[in-house]
């Protein structure tokens, strides 16, 4: 009885999610199914919701027609040095607000949270500005030192650290453990699903960037992928399958690092959301 | 992200530009240019490139071994992005102080570049070695001057054009020419729905510079007034080209597509039902092939005239641009690949290779513009077509306008609102942007 009353509740449900998934999923499919079509599917009106025949030559266009690896050896440098940069200095940051009392830390934090609330468009303009007065347009520090201090993988982290019981990093300090290996093997390791999380965030953000790579260079030396895959727009013409295929290629990444990380996201969220 | 690309980052980038350089205007037309001597050093100069970045870099590349080497110049070129992207680079550029040598942008960009000191005026410099520029005599060349002084020379020159379907005219017994007249263009689609059942025309207004070949055209108006000091977009002509293409668009002839909808607007050109689009020149090869692999004839007619013969087709494409940048000797080597890069088969080779139309009358000679023409005709369309040839307005702040009244203009269509009143708030909105 219990079961046929929760049961319309529970079709409603199934059927949101359902819709949800239809609704996340759509335009990924339409991206592969696009990067598979020939020019003549792309634009048959109806469009086609299959293909006759997997076209990989337009990953072989995609990859050809710009200097792909020139791009994705860029975004890996840059992606990889931001993540690098960001243990450095966020890590300790966070430690530092999250577990020292100090003048002016309130002011210092609230200062902090002020940068998230600051819209990238904003400030680009004077930094490129002071890259370019010092030389450092078109290298990858101007694309990298910019997105090191985060302030909401600092925001994050510090609530994360808060959360460890001062009698753990008593017992540390008596015996006689620096401020570093606490933090190498007290914190970081309490605090792995929200490093995990933060570091996808920060790679789907470096690896996808757009706007900052596109206004702080001026030659291609340093620029990444998806610059790479907006020039193939240009160079083919109208050739949507060429650039869907681009994108899958610049997608991958991403999945993979997703697949790889998502039970330590799901369970970084979970013990936020609990706390 | 989109409107602050589009919208709130140029306004962002020209109000720091303008700032910064007001009060430092040159007058250059009092100062005179050396012109340029050949050194022992080779001269490097930064050339920032926007579209067809293929067929640039390829001319580039020429330069450096024909000409930069004869003169001890080496170009340097780089992609740069769309237009828009480019002016937002080059304004970024000039506060801080890296513009390259030259550049290419929308012709319509001269005078906010020329007014904020970012490009030079090339009068002193066209004296200094006697450059006949006679020969750019295609089409309108208003957007080259500013007041009675060039600032620019034109690089890859396009007009909107009616592309028309002749596989489909000739199933459906209709002029594979299309319509010669607005008034004519109504009984023809019918006609074309007829056959179908479909659709038989698109439109897609975000490319603004259609809707001014419209207003030119149809109404006999322009966007703004001669002084850019006020827009007509209420105008009574303009209200009467919104009714009548809502009409169309209720009677299933027209199917005006979203700012989101560019490929399906171009792929409508591949479909059998369609019997014209109204779109740029430039694209003539891309779509003629399109149309090509789906087994259609695709034909170039001139934009349909109005009610007193009226047609008029506003000039777009790029210019070349002298960045005010660097040195006197600097300066008079970039002049130099920009004589060149303009030069008779320079502009003949960017022709042939893209769809835009040559900018030199001399080019139209060249035996690869005779085999092009033959091989496309609708590049000799175009050319005619120059004769009713318009400049683009000139106000700096052009993109932000023309970005509004596309998404208000579709807006009026999509939604059903009332015209008048839709394009008089509009005209505020635009007069607002006009005396900022």
């Amino acid at each position: 009885m219990k079961t046929l009353i929760r049961a319309p509740g529970l079709i409603l449900r199934i059927l949101i999610s359902v819709l949800l998934i239809v609704i996340f999923l759509t335009p990924f499919y339409w991206m592969i199914l696009t990067a598979f079509k020939t020019l003549g599917e792309v634009l048959a009106m109806p469009p086609k919701f299959w293909v006759e025949s997997l076209q990989w030559q337009n990953f072989k266009d995609a990859f050809t027609r710009i200097d792909f690896l020139h791009y994705t050896r860029n975004s890996l440098i840059i992606t990889l040095g931001t993540l690098i940069g960001q243990v450095l200095v966020v890590v300790p940051a966070a430690y530092a607000f999250a577990r020292y009392d100090f003048k002016g830390k309130n002011g210092l934090f609230g200062t902090v949270l002020a940068t998230m609330m600051i819209p990238g468009q904003l400030i680009f303009l004077p930094i490129f500005v002071m890259f370019a007065k010092s030389g450092l347009l078109n290298t990858y520090v101007s694309l990298i030192v910019p997105f090191i201090a985060s302030g909401t993988a600092i925001f994050m982290l510090r609530q994360t650290f808060m959360q460890v019981p001062d009698s753990q990093l008593e017992a540390a300090r008596l015996d006689n453990a620096g401020e570093f290996k606490i933090i190498y093997t007290i914190m970081m390791p309490a605090a792995i699903p929200t490093l995990s999380t933060l570091a996808l965030l920060t790679f789907i953000g470096t690896w996808n960037s757009y706007f900052f790579p596109l206004v702080w260079t001026t030659t291609d030396a340093v620029r990444t992928l998806p610059l790479g895959i907006q020039r193939l727009q240009d160079i083919e013409g109208l050739s949507p399958q060429i650039v869907m295929a681009g994108n899958m290629m610049l997608i991958v990444p991403i999945l993979i690092v997703f697949v790889v990380a998502r039970k330590q996201i799901i369970k970084a969220f979970t013990y936020m959301g609990v706390k | 992200m989109s409107m602050w690309k589009k919208k709130v980052l140029p306004l962002m980038m020209t109000v720091p530009v303008t700032m910064g350089l007001a009060g430092c205007t040159q007058t250059d037309a009092e100062v005179s240019a050396a012109p340029y001597e050949k050194g022992d050093q080779t001269i490097e100069l930064q050339f920032w490139t926007s579209a067809v970045e293929e067929v640039n870099q390829t001319l580039v590349d020429q330069f450096n071994e024909t000409k930069g080497a004869e003169l001890n110049i080496h170009v340097n070129a780089e992609y740069q992005g769309d237009y828009w992207e480019m002016q937002q680079k080059v304004n970024a550029a000039a506060i801080a102080g890296t513009l390259p040598n030259v550049f290419v942008d929308e012709v319509a960009m001269t005078k906010g570049f020329a007014d904020n000191d970012i490009i030079v005026n090339l009068e002193p410099y066209i004296k200094a070695t006697d450059f006949d520029r006679s020969d750019f005599q295609i089409g309108d060349l208003g957007n080259l001057y500013v007041g009675e002084d060039l600032y620019a020379f034109p690089h890859m020159r396009s007009v909107p054009v009616m592309y028309v379907n002749k596989t489909l005219a000739a199933k459906a017994g209709l002029d594979a020419n299309g319509p010669a007249t607005f008034a004519e263009l109504e009984a023809y689609l019918q006609a074309a729905h007829d056959a179908t059942g479909e659709p038989p025309m698109y439109l897609f207004n975000y490319d603004f510079w259609v809707m001014e070949a419209l207003l030119h055209s149809y109404s006999g108006t322009t966007v703004v007034n001669k002084e850019e000091t006020e827009s007509n977009i209420n105008s009574e002509g303009a209200v009467k080209l919104i009714t009548f293409i809502e009409d169309l668009e209720s009677k299933g002839l027209v199917k005006v597509l979203g700012v989101t909808d560019s490929d399906a607007f171009y792929a409508a050109i591949a479909k059998p039902s369609t019997a014209l689009i109204f779109s740029s020149i430039g694209g003539y090869k891309t779509l003629a092939g399109m149309a090509q692999k789906n087994g259609l004839e695709l034909g170039v007619s001139m934009i349909p005239t109005g009610e007193d013969g009226t047609r008029g087709v506003p000039v777009g494409g790029s210019n070349t641009y002298l960045a005010n940048t660097g040195g006197d000797q600097e300066k008079a080597a970039a002049f130099e690949f920009m004589k060149w890069l303009s030069d008779t088969e320079q502009a003949a080779y960017a022709s042939a290779n893209t769809g835009y139309l040559p900018t030199r009358l001399s080019s139209l000679d060249t035996d690869l513009m005779k085999e092009t023409i033959a091989a496309f005709p609708g590049y000799q369309v175009a050319s005619d077509q120059l004769e009713f040839s318009k400049m683009r307005p000139m106000t700096g702040a052009y993109h932000e306008i023309e970005d509004l009244m596309g998404g208000r203009i579709n807006e009026i269509w999509l939604e059903n609102l009332n015209i008048q009143e839709s394009l008089d708030k509009l005209a505020e909105e635009v007069n607002v942007i006009l005396n900022r």
